[in-house]
């Protein structure tokens, strides 16, 4: 897949990763977890190719390294996780940096081993993109209070760069 | 599988006492750097793990393996893994307090200062490794481990290896205070056959073999201290080993063994010297004559011979 030159704003990028994080979250009895996710995408920030993702994700769903075969539910986790980020692959329009800056992002949006965050249930069904709105903040109820804060703060000032910028 | 528990002798309880500090250099005390040889034997290796997926070449084939810890790209073994496998050991073979059972929320979270180790009053292994005790009561420690890295031009090796998938350990199915695996591999209980089988290995992870080398950077010692540090690190005189250390993930597994060898020793006080080969080895026996012949000894020595013989059993017996 060739490299895309940069040119997504990061609020654009933020938006994409709340989005991301909602959908691998949307149903709470298969939830994928911080852990779970950085597992999968870890590999990508040293090896930043998004073929060599999407084989290891498919390698993976078809059992090679025993790995699905993990207690809990691991196996409907990475069944979950790989649906959405073979999703975010296929858009084809971010770079492989922004790609990297997306999983970073929707890695802190996720819900960690043993914590007891409220999650509030009302995300957008279904996959597919949004453009124009913002998805509802209430896609990261998990997050914690002043993380939610330092994001829309976050957010806020790349507003005001950007529109400086113009 | 050979899942022990061993516990430290009878009546044993926390002894505190103000450690020494790390501003000076204590005249009767020894501060310097003791590099060791880390050497996965025939038969072993060792995997420590990241949490994280790779994919991998593995007998002309791409697979999806639990990735092995690298610093920039090279493999290694994390100095705070040594640093935990040794505590552990060091643990049960002292007074000492359970460092985990301040950590914060749980029940035995008391705030009764003669409950709990802190910078003024330090339990034998605290006050070696270090205590967390709140903000302002934190004692560092005067000993630590750095990365153990890859000996030489060729020194390791990595390669994929089947284990069996881990599973939650229960704690209150393990007798004693001390929860260790010897070297057999893991098994399951075959219920229809009534027996014991060994477990399937179905995992794959990223392991290594070989020779490592680690630099354990000490202050304000005593050479009784080294010398216990040896003994749970399970050195004997000359060099022999007693037991394998064991590090990284698949220990249940009967894995993760390694042999540790002293290879050279920088001191900076009380006296300077720079050692290696057989005056290191020399260095090192004192320190271990130190440890056998004090009062320590009197009373774990015990403790050591079954650790020992419950870390090296291969055999079901």
């Amino acid at each position: 897949m060739p490299a895309k030159p940069s040119g997504t704003s990061q609020i654009e990028i933020l938006r994409l990763a709340e989005e991301l994080a909602a959908a691998l979250q949307q149903q709470p009895e298969n939830a994928v977890k911080r852990n779970t996710f950085l597992s999968l995408v870890a590999d990508f920030q040293s090896h930043p190719d998004p073929d060599r993702l999407r084989r290891t994700l498919e390698l993976l769903l078809k059992g090679s390294g025993g790995h699905l075969a993990r207690g809990g539910n691991y196996e409907e986790q990475v069944v979950v996780a790989t649906r959405e980020i073979s999703r975010v692959l296929r858009r084809g329009d971010l770079s492989v940096d922004e790609y990297r800056s997306l999983f970073g992002w929707t890695a802190r949006l996720l819900e960690s081993p043993g914590s007891t965050g409220s999650r509030r249930t009302n995300a957008p069904g279904g996959g597919g993109s949004k453009t124009g709105t913002s998805a509802p903040r209430s896609h990261i109820g998990s997050v914690k209070p002043g993380q939610l804060q330092a994001l829309e703060e976050l957010r806020r000032q790349l507003a005001e760069e950007e529109n400086g910028g113009e | 599988m050979g899942k022990l528990g061993l516990s430290r002798p009878a009546g044993s309880r926390p002894e505190r006492r103000r450690p020494p500090g790390h501003h000076l250099w204590m005249a009767e005390r020894v501060t310097g750097i003791l590099t060791l040889g880390l050497e996965t034997p025939e038969g072993q290796f060792v995997g420590p793990g990241t949490g994280r997926l790779r994919l991998v070449e593995s007998n002309g084939e791409e697979v999806v393996a639990s990735e092995a810890a690298r610093s920039a790209g090279v493999p290694v073994l994390p100095g705070s893994g040594i640093k935990g496998a040794v505590r552990t050991l060091y643990e049960l073979l002292s007074h000492s307090c359970d460092p985990l059972a301040h950590a914060g929320g749980g029940k035995h979270n008391k705030k009764d200062p003669q409950e709990r180790c802190s910078a003024h009053s330090c339990c034998d292994a605290c006050a070696m490794f270090g205590c967390i005790a709140g903000r302002q009561q934190c004692y560092s420690g005067r000993v630590t481990f750095s990365d153990a890295v890859p000996a030489g031009e060729g020194a390791v090796e990595t390669s994929v290896s089947r284990v069996p998938i881990p599973w939650e350990p229960k704690g209150h199915k393990t007798p004693g205070d001390f929860r260790l695996y010897d070297l057999r591999k893991a098994t399951v209980f075959d219920k229809k056959a009534q027996k014991k089988r060994p477990a399937p290995e179905k995992l794959a992870k990223e392991v290594f073999r070989g020779r490592f080398e680690t630099s354990m950077a000490f202050t304000n010692l005593t050479e009784e201290e080294l010398g216990r540090l040896l003994l749970v690190m399970g050195l004997k005189p000359t060099g022999d080993t007693r037991f394998l250390l064991r590090l990284g993930g698949a220990k249940y597994h009967g894995k993760g063994g390694v042999r540790v060898r002293p290879l050279r020793v920088v001191l900076a006080s009380p006296e300077t010297a720079d050692e290696s080969g057989s005056d290191c080895l020399a260095r090192c026996d004192a320190w271990l004559e130190a440890a056998a012949t004090s009062h320590w000894a009197q009373v774990f020595w015990t403790t050591l011979e079954e650790l020992a013989d419950a870390l090296s059993a291969t055999e079901r017996t």
